[in-house]
Formats: C-alpha cells, sequence, structure tokens
C-alpha cells in the first residue's frame, strides 16, 4: 500500500499529486494551520486513490482539482471540524469512461465557524458508464455558526449514473432524551457524536493512521 | 386547452406595430406611463427602475445572454386600445389564436375568470359573477391600477424589487398589461383562474406583471400560459410576478410556458408567505432559446410554507436553466422542492436552486429533490444547488440524480408491441408524473402533450 500523509505545514501553494496507472494510494492531508493551498491531483488510467481531508479548527481556503481518467477510482473522506471561517472548493473532473468517485463530507462546525463547502462533479461526454455520487452533511453546533454546501453536478453524458447529497444532521429528540436518562451531559453528548464521526471517517485506514488522526481529533476537540 | 405546433408556426399580421419602435429610452417610458394614465407615482417607479437597469450588469453567471441584443426590441405595442368586454368583440386574428388555445371554450367549463393578454396589453378579462360579488377583483392590471390605485401601490414591485436584478429593473421601468388577482379575507374559490399571454410580433418584448393578494384564510389557484411564434429574430419575456399570501391563507400558481426557440424568457416570480400560510408553485417550462426562471418563496410567517414542483425540457439549442429559491425567515417553517428535468438533442438543462435558513428560523425545515434524465449522448444536465444554513435547528435534505432512460424499462415497453419513440415518450411522461398530477386534468393533459412534441422535436 502507498502512503502519503501530508500536513499543512509542508503544503505548497500549489501542490501536484498524481496517482500513477494501476496504483493504489493512500492520500491522507492534515489541515491544522491556517493555509490557502490548491492542489491538483491526477488519477492516471486504472488508479484508484484513497483520499482523507481532515479540516482541524483553522481559517483556510483550499482548492483541489481532481482529475479522473479511464477506469480510475476515488473514494474521497472529508471531516471538518470548525470554529473559524473556511472555504473548500473541491471539484472532481471525471474524463475518462467507466471512472468511479465516491466523495463523502461531514462538517461539525461550533463557535463562529463560517463554512462554504461546494463539491463540484464533473462528467465528461468521453466518461461514459461512469459512476459517481458525493454525499455532504452539516451539522451546527452553535446558535453563531453558519454553513454553506453545494454540491453541484454536470453531467454531459448520459450512460451515467450520478447524485448527490446534502443534508443537516442532529440527534432525534427521543435520541437526545435516551442519552441524557443515562446521565450523559450536552457536551458528553457532543464530545460521542464527534468520536462515532471520527471513527466514520478512519474506516479503511491501517491502524498506525487511524490513531494519529484520531488524536489529532481528539486534540482539537 | 389544446396544443398544436401551428402556436409555434402561425403568426398574424401586426399592423398595430407601426405606432410602435424599437428600443428603450425615457421618452419610451414616459409615453407608456402616459399612454396608460398612471397615477405620478407609478411614473417615478418606472424612471428609478430605468435608472437601475442602466447601471446594472447583465447576470455573470448562467447561461450565456451575450447574443441577445437589447436595442433590438420592441419595448411596447398595443394590439387594442382597451380590454373587449366580451369574447366576441376580440378582434379575429386575434381571438383566431386564442381559440387555438382552447381558452373561451375552457372559461366555460372549467375556470373561475380568464384573461387573456396580447403583445403589451390585455384584451379580454372576466370572472364569474358569484365571485366579484364576493370581493375577488380580476383584472387586467393596468385596469385594476386606475380602479384600485391604493390597493396595488404598498405591494407594487415590494417582493420583487427593481434592484433585485437588470432583468427585474427592465421590467420595473416597462412592464405593461398582466393581471391583478384580489382574493378578500376567508373567500375560497375552488375552480382555477387563468390569464394567457400571447408574443405575437417579430422582435416584441413582454413585460406583463401579476400581481397576486390572498388575504387571510383565502384560498385560490390561478394558471398562466404564455407562447409566442417562432420568426428567427429574438424576442424577449421579463414578466414580473409578485404574490402576497396572507395569514392562513393558501395559494397555487400554476405555469405552462412553452415559448418559441426565439425567445429569452427571463422571468421574475416571487411569494412573500406570511403566518401558517402556504405557497405552491407548479411550473413547465418548454420551448424558448434561454429560460432563466427561479420561483422565490420567502416564508416570512412562522409556520409558514412553501411547494416547490417544476418541470423543465431543454431540446435542440436550448438552454433551460430554471429551479427554486426559498428563504425562510419565520420559525417552523417548512419547505419542499421538486424538479425534474430532461435534455434532449444537444439540449441543456440546469437546475439552480438556493435554500436559506436565516438565524430566526428556528426548527426549519427543507427537502430538496431533483431529478435529470439526459436522452441523448448529445445533451447535459447540470444540478447547481445552494443551501445556507445559519440556524443550527435547521433540517435540510437534498437528493438529486441524473441518468438515462432504464434500458430495461425501454425493452420491457418495447416487447409489448410498443415503438421506441412511444416508449420513450411513456417512460418520460411517467418520469414527471409527479409534477404533472398536481395540475388539473386538462393540464396534465396539456403538459404531457407538450413533453411528446419536444420528444418529436416539434416546439418552437
Amino acid at each position: 500500500m502507498n502512503k502519503i500523509i501530508e500536513h499543512a505545514k509542508n503544503l505548497k501553494t500549489n501542490h501536484q499529486l498524481i496517482v500513477k496507472s494501476k496504483t493504489e494510494v493512500f492520500y491522507i492531508l492534515i489541515i491544522d494551520r491556517e493555509v490557502s493551498a490548491t492542489s491538483e491531483i491526477i488519477l492516471e488510467s486504472g488508479a484508484a486513490l484513497h483520499a482523507y481531508y481532515l479540516f482541524l479548527n483553522n481559517k483556510s481556503e483550499l482548492n483541489f482539482k481532481h482529475t479522473i481518467n479511464q477506469d480510475a477510482k476515488i473514494i474521497a473522506r472529508s471531516l471538518v471540524l470548525s470554529e473559524s471561517e473556511l472555504k473548500v472548493r473541491a471539484e472532481y473532473d471525471f474524463v475518462g469512461p467507466a471512472s468511479f468517485g465516491e466523495i463523502k463530507a461531514d462538517a461539525v462546525l461550533s463557535g463562529a465557524a463560517n463554512l462554504k463547502y461546494e463539491a463540484i462533479l464533473k462528467i465528461r461526454p468521453e466518461a461514459k458508464q461512469s459512476e459517481t455520487r458525493v454525499d455532504l452533511r452539516l451539522y451546527l453546533n452553535s446558535p453563531s455558526a453558519h454553513g454553506q454546501l453545494i454540491p453541484q453536478l454536470e453531467v454531459a453524458a448520459n450512460d451515467v449514473k450520478a447524485g448527490h447529497s446534502a443534508s443537516t444532521f442532529k440527534f432525534s429528540n427521543n435520541d437526545l432524551f435516551y442519552l441524557q436518562s443515562r446521565g450523559l451531559s450536552a457536551a458528553q453528548i457532543i464530545a460521542l457524536q464527534l468520536k462515532s464521526l471520527s471513527n466514520i471517517f478512519v474506516q479503511g485506514l491501517d491502524p498506525e493512521t487511524s490513531k494519529l488522526l484520531l488524536g489529532l481529533i481528539n486534540q482539537s476537540i | 386547452m389544446n396544443t398544436n405546433e401551428s402556436l409555434w408556426e402561425d403568426s398574424n399580421q401586426s399592423d398595430y406595430m407601426k405606432q410602435s419602435r424599437v428600443g428603450l429610452d425615457e421618452a419610451l417610458i414616459r409615453q407608456i406611463s402616459a399612454d396608460k394614465n398612471e397615477p405620478a407615482w407609478m411614473l417615478e417607479r418606472r424612471l428609478a427602475s430605468f435608472e437601475l437597469y442602466k447601471t446594472k450588469e447583465m447576470p455573470t453567471w448562467g447561461p450565456d445572454l451575450s447574443k441577445l441584443d437589447l436595442s433590438n426590441i420592441t419595448y411596447y405595442a398595443k394590439a387594442m386600445d382597451k380590454p373587449a368586454e366580451s369574447w366576441d368583440d376580440v378582434p379575429a386574428d386575434i381571438k383566431n389564436t386564442f381559440d387555438k388555445l382552447g381558452i373561451p371554450q375552457a372559461e366555460q367549463e372549467l375556470l373561475a375568470g380568464v384573461g387573456a393578454q396580447y403583445e403589451s396589453t390585455a384584451i379580454y378579462h372576466s370572472l364569474k359573477q358569484e365571485l366579484s360579488e364576493q370581493g375577488v377583483i380580476f383584472e387586467d392590471l393596468d385596469i385594476a391600477l386606475q380602479k384600485y390605485p391604493a390597493l396595488i401601490e404598498p405591494y407594487f414591485m415590494k417582493v420583487m424589487p427593481a434592484s433585485l436584478h437588470k432583468f427585474a429593473a427592465l421590467h420595473g421601468a416597462v412592464w405593461s398589461g398582466g393581471t391583478f388577482l384580489y382574493i378578500p379575507k376567508g373567500v375560497k374559490i375552488e375552480q382555477p383562474l387563468q390569464a394567457y399571454f400571447r408574443m405575437n410580433a417579430k422582435g416584441m418584448g413582454q413585460f406583463e406583471h401579476t400581481l397576486i393578494i390572498v388575504e387571510s384564510g383565502a384560498e385560490a389557484h390561478y394558471i398562466e400560459g404564455c407562447s409566442a411564434p417562432r420568426y428567427g429574430v429574438d424576442s424577449l419575456h421579463a414578466g414580473g410576478v409578485e404574490i402576497y399570501v396572507k395569514e392562513g391563507a393558501r395559494f397555487r400558481y400554476s405555469s405552462v410556458e412553452s415559448w418559441s426557440k426565439d425567445a429569452y424568457n427571463l422571468n421574475t416570480k416571487r411569494a412573500m408567505v406570511e403566518t401558517d400560510a402556504h405557497m405552491e408553485w407548479v411550473g413547465g417550462n418548454f420551448g424558448s432559446n434561454t429560460t432563466m426562471l427561479y420561483p422565490c418563496s420567502i416564508l416570512k410567517g412562522d409556520r409558514s410554507s412553501a411547494d416547490h414542483l417544476g418541470v423543465a425540457f431543454a431540446g435542440e439549442g436550448q438552454t433551460q436553466d430554471t429551479g427554486a429559491k426559498v428563504i425562510h425567515i419565520g420559525r417552523d417553517t417548512t419547505s419542499n422542492i421538486v424538479t425534474k428535468s430532461l435534455s434532449r438533442g444537444g439540449g441543456h438543462a440546469i437546475y439552480r436552486g438556493l435554500v436559506e435558513i436565516s438565524p430566526s428560523a428556528t426548527k426549519a425545515a427543507a427537502s430538496i429533490k431533483c431529478d435529470s434524465l439526459i436522452l441523448d449522448d448529445a445533451s447535459r444536465a447540470d444540478t447547481i444547488p445552494v443551501m445556507k444554513i445559519n440556524n443550527e435547528t435547521a433540517t435540510v435534505a437534498h437528493e438529486a440524480s441524473t441518468g438515462k432512460i432504464n434500458d430495461e424499462d425501454l425493452f420491457y415497453l418495447r416487447s409489448r408491441g410498443i415503438k421506441e419513440s412511444e416508449a420513450s415518450a411513456m417512460i418520460v411522461n411517467g418520469f414527471i408524473e409527479p409534477i404533472t398530477k398536481e395540475l388539473p386534468l386538462e393540464y396534465s393533459v396539456e403538459m404531457n402533450r407538450l413533453v411528446e412534441l419536444e420528444m418529436e422535436n416539434s416546439i418552437g
């Protein structure tokens, strides 16, 4: 398994990653300090990329441009835990036939967080028989937090499956009642929720990397 | 209602156009206002709108409008000096057009009232007597402005201000004709009211204004239809619709727009929805070169709600940029958006939507579902939803999918002896059924027929 772990402090303003043909790469990007950067990520034919984007509590502006060629596969997970202003524009450009994309992002906003998250899926005419999906979820944890979700689909081929969803999520009153009746405070319930989201986020990673990310998330909380 | 291809092929002689001119300046705006003998405040608003129009830029997003030559549009043309009092008094050539649409027959059979506009002015308006006895007003807006200026003035271009965008400003400057519908407190109208707008002349601009006030506890359904013949020269429709749904009222606005492919349809429709009130938009967008239309509900009152249902069909050379906007302001407000788009023959269908949850909109809930069907390799469909969430108690869910006609469905129908084109049309009609079923039967049939015409590439 090829694994690349990149921290914000090492991220160049214009960063490029090329996943070579028929290669599988786990790419973990940790944004734990203020940064403004553009990343270009190219998946050559038959390549597979598992991308993990972790955004922790810092004012930042990130642009990602992913190009997905024939038979290439991208599975991208993002977790945003923010109390600051954060802008993320993630473009996924499917240019080759039979390409595959599964993009998920969860955002938990606290304090005076202000998030703008754009996930743009472009299915080019050549990308026949491609299958793509993006799911964005937002949790506002504070009355002064603001979130803007834009899951955008641009489909120029008809023999494809393309879908997206975006939603807010929160505990139902029944769930809250149950947890509180078990003696959990509001803060503990939120911590539990973050732990659950964090565990979902690191699924698929090796234990060592999972431990690293969960540690960073705990510190951040 | 009756749809046939001649609606987009046939145009009448338009001698009245000799009195009209191409282009827009302050003198024309003053002439329109003087012609209608408007109150001074209306002229002032027109001129203020014109100043805004001159300063506002063309939209920098959305479809390409660079080929729309605004200096080559006729902004005002009067087909008749005043609306006819009976259908028999309408000039034969104009009547013939509306007869083809089945308007007089529909009036007798299923409508509570009917209005018809030809170019810039209304040619006919009628309302069932029992409704006028209950205080319902259904008039050409020009006439209503003479009769009820104090009723109109507080509402006119308030929910749709001229400052909204360039075409709202243009509309505010040159609006002409349209509908004024006033439904008094508690009055419930079971049969729909309808208005039909026809742009006939070459290079024409139509800027009708629809102003609807639904008082507390009232209920009604209003339907608008629009069409224009094909000339090979651009025409412009920049109508405006303002709806005020008061406390506990319910209102449904349906429109079936089938413009020719010469027409730019840049329409603005907005509703203000008060406490416990409900607003429903049901729309079908067919034809036109380019459509930009995003009906908007402002859920101002607590527990107010809105449904937006829409179908758009983008055929060859067409861009249908349509969608919905909902702004949640009150507490416990709910909205539901369902759209279906079809693209074929190189057409480009775009869903563009905004759901905004304001900080005050505690426990707001919004659901958005938009599906696109791409019928061939040359066409495309985009979905651009924006969700702005500024209250942590909100529940917002958006779901969208894009695909093609399922091969297995097509195979099944063909194995039952149905031709491929008919099978495709059946599947497409099934796809849009959640929207068409919300229309009265006659209009539902009309929309299905428009889809079939689009599938045959016949419209415009």
